[in-house]
């Protein structure tokens, strides 16, 4: 399997997995983290490469280059701009009650009120709507 | 010493990023659990990217003489553990200042139609002979 054939199906995989979520983000805050991490990506995987740090086999990559660096690897820059926001997003539903356990319990007993004067009005028009304005004046 | 001239890079870059986390609050200095677990969760999906890439022979390690050498798995060296760190950190860094900063735009742009709404709301009534009258 050639590189640019794994990091499409990486990218499919994760963006299909992520979908749900990543659906429900704002979109202009993800496209900007994708641009920074392209860029970073130009200049550092440059950089790594020219160094000597990694080398790849040059019949699995399909020799585009942007500047240094091989346009595969910009999947990982992608991969990232889409997996941690989701990640971090995901993980706030279990993780929010022990990092920010304060601000927890001050919207914990404002939402319930809320549902509970919903919950009364809902129920009893079921049980006869002709004693409500019979109960109103009095 | 030119051994940890990579390692050494990483973790100078990594503590930048921490010290502009600190500075805006973002994620660390926010929600350290949900922060911990982001990256780790990052890192490992990451890694396990790189050892299906070196299985399938598409990578391999460089002989650059500015690694320790030492490695988490064959050709896979200790330092892109750090590499990977300070992408996903990269990464959560900028998208969670991006977002506030369009969250609170938005929520500017609600709050601006609310007043402009109760200014109109206000004239209105004048306009009737409500409070002036």
């Amino acid at each position: 399997m050639t590189n640019a054939l794994l990091d499409l199906l990486v990218l499919a995989v994760l963006t299909g997995v992520c979908w749900p979520v990543l659906r429900r983000l704002r979109a202009r805050p993800l496209a900007a983290t994708a641009l920074v991490l392209i860029v970073l990506t130009l200049v550092f995987d440059t950089l790594m490469i020219r160094a000597g740090l990694y080398v790849y086999d040059p019949d699995k990559i399909l020799g585009i280059y942007v500047w240094g660096a091989p346009v595969e690897d910009f999947a990982y820059a992608i991969a990232a701009a889409v997996g941690v926001p989701v990640a971090w997003t995901v993980l706030g539903r279990r993780t929010r009650s022990r990092d920010e356990a304060g601000r927890q319990d001050e919207a914990g007993p404002a939402a319930a009120p809320a549902t509970d004067p919903a919950a009364g009005p809902a129920t009893d028009p079921a049980a006869g709507p002709a004693t409500d304005p019979a109960a109103d004046p009095a | 010493m030119i051994r940890f001239a990579y390692l050494g890079a990483l973790l100078v870059s990594l503590g930048g990023l921490a010290l502009i986390d600190r500075r805006w609050r973002l994620a660390f200095w926010a929600q350290p659990r949900r922060a911990a677990l982001t990256i780790g969760v990052g890192v490992l999906a990451f890694l396990a990217w790189d050892l299906a890439g070196l299985a399938l022979g598409i990578f391999a390690r460089g002989d650059s003489p500015h690694m320790t050498g030492v490695l988490l798995a064959p050709e896979l060296p200790l330092e892109e553990a750090f590499f990977l760190a300070l992408l996903c950190y990269s990464a959560l860094l900028a998208w969670r200042a991006f977002d506030r900063r369009a969250a609170r735009s938005e929520a500017m742009r609600t709050e601006a139609a609310r007043t402009e709404a109760a200014r109109a709301g206000r004239d209105g009534s004048r306009a009737e002979g409500g409070p002036g009258a």
